[in-house]
């Protein structure tokens, strides 16, 4: 985490990535200027490490266990209106159109900012609404947002809505190459379209060993 | 703090403007469907076909719509489903968190698009498994045009981007 905490997670340099976040929302009508739909981290960010539970109630080492593939990392919840749904609805999708050798280089992670209601069980039926494939993690939720900052992600915020309440995430998605690099974040608002037209741009990142 | 005023005009300005910047593109909606009750006209209704993790009346179903004033100012006042518990105008909030609101306002003589990652109408306590292929009927209460019931074809999230066509501009969030 030391190498985020000075770079990702020092305010005008987390804040000039939020921004990016935003500016890079148009990319899909023009994309001349960039090589991913997404804003790219130049230079690219080491990735984090940290260990959280998987869905067989295991410890996950993140590092260790995406090591060498194409990863995305995304914060969310399964009470989420839209935002995370869609997202990982539309990356299960362009991935099912890939081919299997390129599909088994990929890991989604998927980590709950709501472990009180985001149960082991309720995480895995709502995932495989997805892929069966993809991860999820869950941790305490001070360890999530330690993990959030470190990223330069704002922390999850929970706030009481009527019947219940409803979490603040970050909503981009966070794309670590083989290289074990962080080198895209894919804001909401990507398409289908970007994630073909990514996918192979990413997968391309070969292992640096 | 329980209850929000949306506001389109007013302090989403900065969503709003990157809004229209990613609306710049986009196929036309495959749902041509409008509804229409004094001054306004309603289009484009999508349910998102809800992913059941639990419990069925745990689960929640978002709309999403476009709403066309063709009159004088006039508020969405509030939602109701037949198929559903509760149906309720939802805003996010900056940090994607949900708020209810009172009402969605609607300046005269223009359009308010509740689209993905922003306002929404939130059907909640599904009284059925509803699937893409289905239809929600929704009844659409307006303070001064009275109460409209539109029809929402279900589409999966996987094809919500397309189905909202030219109003699947997502409202961005840092």
């Amino acid at each position: 985490m030391e190498f985020s905490m000075r770079t990702l997670a020092s305010p005008p340099v987390r804040s000039a990535f939020l921004v990016a976040l935003f500016a890079m929302a148009c990319a899909q009508g023009d994309r001349a200027r960039g090589t991913y739909a997404g804003v790219e981290m130049v230079p690219a960010q080491a990735k984090p490490n940290f260990t959280l539970t998987d869905l067989n109630e295991r410890p996950y080492d993140f590092r260790a266990s995406t090591d060498g593939h194409l990863t995305l990392l995304f914060f969310g919840y399964t009470h989420c209106p839209d935002v995370c749904p869609v997202h990982l609805a539309n990356i299960a999708a362009v991935m099912h159109k890939l081919p299997t050798t390129d599909r088994a280089r990929i890991r989604v992670v998927f980590v709950t900012t709501d472990p009180d209601r985001d149960s082991t069980a309720q995480l895995r039926s709502w995932l495989a609404n997805f892929d069966t494939t993809f991860v999820g993690l869950r941790g305490n939720i001070d360890e999530v947002n330690r993990i959030e900052t470190s990223l330069g992600l704002p922390t999850s915020v929970k706030e009481p809505v009527e019947n219940g309440y409803g979490v603040g995430h970050a909503a981009q998605v966070l794309a670590f190459t083989a290289d074990d690099s962080l080198r895209v974040g894919y804001p909401f608002g990507v398409r289908q379209q970007d994630w073909a037209a990514d996918f192979p741009k990413l997968l391309a990142v070969r292992p640096s060993r | 703090m329980s209850e929000r005023l949306v506001r389109p005009l007013g302090r989403v300005a900065l969503a709003a403007s990157v809004m229209l910047a990613i609306g710049c593109k986009g196929a036309a909606s495959s749902n041509g469907a409008r509804f229409d009750r004094g001054a306004i006209v309603v289009s484009h209704v999508v349910a998102a076909a809800p992913i059941i993790a639990g419990r069925l009346e745990d689960a929640t179903m978002a709309v999403y719509l476009v709403i066309e004033n063709h009159g004088a100012a006039d508020t969405l006042v509030a939602a109701a489903a037949p198929l559903a518990r509760s149906a309720m105008i939802h805003e996010q909030m900056d940090q994607g968190n949900m708020m209810p609101a009172t009402g969605v306002v609607l300046p005269a003589n223009q359009t308010v698009t509740l689209t993905v990652g922003g306002t929404h109408i939130m059907l909640e306590g599904l009284h059925r498994a509803l699937v893409a292929g289905d239809s929600v009927p929704l009844d659409l209460t307006f303070r001064s045009a009275g109460t409209l019931r539109v029809v929402a074809p279900v589409v999966s999230y996987a094809a919500l981007d397309e189905a909202l066509g030219r109003n699947a501009a997502p409202v961005a969030r840092p």
